[in-house]
């Protein structure tokens, strides 16, 4: 008798794991929908006050975040921080906050801020931070966003829609249809949890592509201690008018920014700059890490002309860099 | 969520282009890379959503018509009653009948098709009012005082003739207009970097503006509203733009040492402020990814606004992929309640609705007649293309 047990209990472990990767509630009548939409209203209300939008009077950029603690810890895009120190939180009832950009993982489109004003009430409002490892197809998710950036005459916008795809570097997809101002935002599963933040788009409905909250967890310490690495790619949803140098660094060397790669063509190249050379001054401002560096460009116009102080192995240099359009570096296809 | 037949047609050909290009970094069409047995998944999931939304428009259906010009579909109608009127009258959007509206033809959901005429225009809400002369036409009004105004992120359905859902979504923004002269214009220039400090410095008032008539300079740090105190420019901005014109508000303000309080009658706000969020070019760009917005799509004194993903098929080489034309027909909740009529596709994430609400005051009004509103020849529609 005792050894039937375990043919029953590994039954039912099999349609544990079955239902698992069959996540998404089956609809097969009115009443399925009506509960899930109970879920997903009760869901929006929990969520959107933790939906910011992101500012930068510095370089202009807008775009979304989801406060993920009580004490005001936002998690956000790459490409939305880029080239802020400082940004502007405005809070969907109109409110707004300063906070401090902390780390950026540019290849995952990763980043944190965190609110350095103390909050009214003592705590901000917040949304749980989720799972991403096990999601598949089908799974039904919720985005909100700040599209076409922050509107005080209106909410975020609610989008429900289905993970359609996993990508490369920890990007997933999904069918929540994102545009411009929308970038950094949350991607919620059904319980309100933060599982992406919003990245960039392709042509068609079904492309709407996230970071997922995965490529946080495994750079937690390193976004939230202000690390800077990696390189963006090309969004449609950044801004193409950038300044930009035309090269691809390094993490950051002790002395300044070592250049992996220069653009042929690019502003660097013209200018003389070459792999292996660590960039130290931009207008004589150091530039010990990559936040730095974006941060000094964005004070300047594509077509300005700036001053890079370098060294090359013993040599000290400056070279006169013309900045070009990251656009025109980077083009859209 | 989109409509399930246009998940195939759409996910299986001809995408390509990605935002995504970059060597390491290019990210192909996410459908491109699926699985047989997962594309199937999404379609089957689809399919299922479709068409267990479908007892949600059971009557909405009834009280559904598809309008067309040309042999073409060019928009759907919502049968009401209006008081003016004897007979039934179909409401739908004028600018996508506008182009023949003398040779419109109307297709019940019976499936019997009769010649119709635009008998007026409220231009306001891009709606135009069209009238059936034959008696057989048997035309069933919609029933708008069963009405809902539906929770964020509750689903809606957009109605088909044939007893089908069109569009299944959610609802995305509560109504709310689009006119930029709704909002109220105190005419500053405010300082936009962070402070410290309490108060919003003035950059700049505008000649003749509210600001300026009530005596406010630059220079002036402005402490409160109402006597709720403002930490910074997008607080401030943001509790101007949520009153309407014309509205009363005490200023408090610091001039030099002194701290001063005047009354502020707003005016009404006629252009943005000098914040964009992107580019105007890029984000028009952005707006017709995957989609066909319609060619009338802003300044509604009041829509709902839902992801319901109507029409926008990129599929290629197809002739009915230019054009708008699910506008004009009922959006219920998932009880049948009438949400509201389609109006636009305003880009590629949202689809205004007019409320119920709004429709059954406007029902209560005099349409303008058709003659002033006719586009000037046909070029207009031309060269829009």
């Amino acid at each position: 008798m005792t050894r039937l047990l375990p043919i029953p209990a590994a039954g039912l472990f099999l349609f544990v794991t079955a239902s698992l990767t069959q996540a998404a509630p089956l609809v097969q009548k009115i009443d399925d929908l009506k509960s899930l939409q109970t879920k997903i209203t009760r869901t929006v209300k929990h969520v959107t006050p933790a939906t910011i939008s992101l500012f930068s009077t510095k370089n202009g950029a807008s775009g979304s975040g989801v406060i993920v603690s009580k004490d005001g810890l936002i998690l956000t895009a790459g490409h939305v921080v880029r080239g802020a120190e400082e940004m502007t939180v405005i809070f969907t009832n109109g409110q707004q906050a300063r906070a401090k950009v902390l780390g950026a993982h540019y290849t995952q489109d990763t980043a944190m801020a965190q609110i350095i004003d103390p909050a009214p009430s003592g705590a901000w409002p917040y949304a749980e931070v989720g799972q991403s490892k096990s999601l598949t197809s089908s799974d039904l998710v919720i985005a909100l966003g700040h599209a076409g950036g922050f509107d005080p005459i209106r909410t975020p916008p609610v989008r429900f829609g289905r993970i359609i795809a996993r990508g490369p570097n920890q990007f997933i997809s999904t069918d929540c249809t994102l545009i411009g101002g929308d970038s950094g935002g949350p991607l919620f599963d059904l319980d309100g949890r933060v599982i992406g933040i919003h990245s960039s788009i392709g042509a068609s409905l079904s492309s709407n592509n996230h970071a997922s909250i995965e490529g946080f967890h495994k750079n937690w310490g390193k976004l939230k201690n202000g690390e800077t690495w990696g390189r963006l790619g090309s969004s449609m949803l950044d801004d193409p008018d950038a300044p930009v140098l035309g090269i691809i660094t390094r993490d950051s060397a002790r002395l300044g920014l070592s250049v992996r790669h220069v653009f042929d063509g690019g502003p660097a190249s013209d200018a003389g700059l070459r792999a292996g050379d660590i960039i130290r001054t931009i207008n004589r401002r150091a530039t010990p890490n990559l936040r730095v560096l974006h941060a000094t460009l964005s004070r300047y116009n594509a077509g300005d002309s700036i001053k890079v102080g370098i060294t090359r192995g013993k040599l000290s240099r400056t070279l006169s860099v013309t900045l070009g359009r990251r656009g025109d570096i980077l083009p859209h296809q | 969520m989109k409509r399930p037949v246009l998940i195939i047609a759409t996910g299986l050909l001809g995408l390509s282009i990605h935002a995504f290009s970059q060597n390491k970094l290019r990210l192909p069409d996410p459908l491109e890379n699926l699985r047989p047995s997962e594309i199937k998944r999404l379609h089957t999931q689809a399919v299922d959503f479709f068409r267990a939304a479908q007892p949600a428009v059971a009557t909405a259906s009834k009280s559904t018509v598809s309008i067309h010009s040309s042999r073409q579909r060019v928009a759907f109608g919502t049968v009401v009653t209006h008081p003016d009127k004897k007979q039934p009258v179909i409401l739908t959007k004028w600018s996508e009948v506008n182009k023949q509206p003398s040779r419109l033809r109307v297709t019940t959901p019976m499936g019997k098709r009769y010649p119709a005429q635009v008998v007026g225009i409220y231009p306001d809400h891009d709606l135009a009012l069209l009238t059936i002369k034959s008696p057989d036409a048997k035309l069933v009004p919609l029933d708008l005082t069963a009405s809902s105004t539906p929770e964020l992120g509750s689903f809606i359905t957009l109605a088909r003739p044939d007893g089908h859902v069109q569009g299944l979504g959610v609802v995305s923004v509560h109504a709310r207009s689009l006119r930029e002269g709704d909002k109220a214009y105190l005419g500053v220039l405010m300082d936009f970097s962070p402070t410290h400090h309490q108060g919003v410095p003035l950059k700049e008032v505008m000649p003749n503006s509210a600001a300026a008539r009530a005596g406010l300079r630059e220079g002036d740090v402005i402490l409160s509203l109402d006597k709720k105190p403002i930490t910074g420019a997008m607080e401030m901005r943001n509790t101007l733009q949520r009153l309407p014109p014309g509205s009363k508000m005490i200023v408090r303000y610091r001039r030099g040492h002194a701290d001063k309080q005047t009354t502020v009658h707003l005016g009404s706000r006629s252009e943005n402020t000098q914040i964009r969020a992107f580019p105007r070019k890029r984000m028009q760009q952005m707006e017709q990814m995957g989609t066909v917005p319609s060619r009338i799509r802003t300044n509604f004194p009041n829509v709902i606004q839902s992801d319901i993903a109507i029409q926008g098929d990129s599929t290629p080489n197809n002739p009915h992929d230019n054009q708008t034309n699910d506008c004009g027909g009922p959006v219920t909740d998932l009880n049948g309640n009438i949400v509201g009529i389609a109006i636009a596709r305003g880009s590629r994430i949202k689809t205004y609705i007019i409320p119920t609400s709004t429709l059954q005051n406007l029902l209560t009004t005099h349409p303008e007649p058709v003659s002033r509103h006719l586009p000037h020849g046909n070029a207009r529609r031309k060269t829009s293309q």
